[in-house]
């Protein structure tokens, strides 16, 4: 029993954090609802593994990202459908055009980046993300400041 | 540009816990579905089979060899299905996606190879299983009908070891292969 409310109260604290992250990834709303509750089904099933985690931001987002990584298993067109360049029709409402624009550029960067870009959006530190993705916290760096240049670019391009 | 701001700004659906626990639920029966269907499909034609060996009560050795090897191909074929999906829980979804990716990469190929194999030793135990059961009732015709049956037999062996079974490993493999050629390009994001 408490373990279904130490769950339960892991999923409200981050299910944010999580249906952004895949948002980022897949920038289509109703897949992001999908790939965010099927990486809390994989918290559900991986909950005894948690306790012994010392980190439990780089358990959940390790989870989320390897999660988000192996859609390329299931839809082929993913990426494509990502790189349209309208604004989907069935957009959620009270989204901007700011965050619309910020979601499809995302899309158009390779799976990693998508990853890292909205883990720093999402304020992970630098250290961790190297952690989350086996990389080294030089390469994040570098990669996060290329990243930001380029959509800087692509804002600029659209006249922001 | 403050992408912080905006990505703060935007709007996001709330939890449902409700819908959490249905897909839990869903999810679990679907993956023992699928295996379970499996399993159930290719027993009860084993079972049929054996059937068929214990009614019409066959005289030769080479009857039965027929038969056994026809349930051998069943028994093989989900002796080796059976080991795929272990593959898949040896992945743990919280190393780092480095790693993830790696082992994916291994399961995958894993996987493809495994596939091709059992698909090769199923078709072969299945032809000779019928090449040998039919021999009991063939020995029995006059040596036209004889030579006719074998050579539909053959016909039939060779148009399922040649076309059947190539097309049945190509599909799968197509479906592999392209996912291993896209986790290929992920893991040289990697580096």
């Amino acid at each position: 029993m408490a373990e279904i409310k130490d769950f339960e109260g892991l999923y409200s604290a981050w299910w944010e954090k999580i249906y952004r992250l895949c948002m980022g990834y897949v920038n289509e709303d109703a897949q992001a609802r999908d790939l965010a509750q099927e990486t809390f089904i994989l918290v559900w099933e991986n909950l005894e593994g948690f306790r012994e985690e010392a980190n439990m931001g780089t358990w959940i987002f390790r989870i989320a990202s390897n999660h988000c990584l192996r859609q390329l298993e299931k839809n082929k067109k993913m990426q494509k459908a990502a790189l349209t360049l309208q604004f989907p029709e069935e957009s959620t409402p009270d989204r901007t055009a700011e965050v619309e624009m910020l979601y499809r550029f995302i899309a158009e960067l390779p799976e990693t980046d998508r990853i890292i870009i909205s883990l720093e959006l999402e304020e992970v530190k630098q250290g961790e993300i190297a952690q989350i993705l086996g990389l080294s916290e030089g390469n994040v760096r570098v990669r996060i400041h290329r990243i930001k240049e380029r959509l800087t670019q692509r804002f600029k391009e659209y006249g922001f | 540009m403050d992408f912080n701001m905006i990505w703060r700004a935007q709007s996001v659906p709330g939890p449902d816990l409700q819908a959490l626990y249905s897909k839990i639920k869903s999810y679990k029966a679907k993956r023992l579905r699928r295996l379970l269907l499996t399993n159930i499909c290719l027993v009860v034609t084993s079972v049929f089979i054996a059937a068929i060996g214990f009614w019409v009560k066959p005289e030769r050795p080479t009857t039965w060899a027929g038969i056994a090897l026809a349930i051998l191909a069943m028994a093989a074929f989900l002796a080796v299905y059976n080991r795929m999906i272990p593959l898949y829980r040896s992945l743990d979804d919280y190393s780092d996606s480095r790693r993830f990716m790696e082992n994916l990469l291994a399961v995958k190929k894993r996987e493809a190879f495994l596939h091709r194999q059992m698909m090769n030793l199923y078709f072969f135990l299945l032809s000779c299983g019928i090449a040998l059961y039919m021999y009991e009732y063939v020995i029995r015709m006059e040596m036209k009908w004889a030579l006719l049956t074998y050579a539909v037999i053959f016909l039939w062996i060779g148009f399922n070891w040649w076309v059947i079974r190539p097309r049945q490993i190509r599909k799968e493999q197509d479906k592999l292969n392209s996912i291993i050629e896209r986790l290929q390009e992920i893991q040289r994001q990697f580096s």
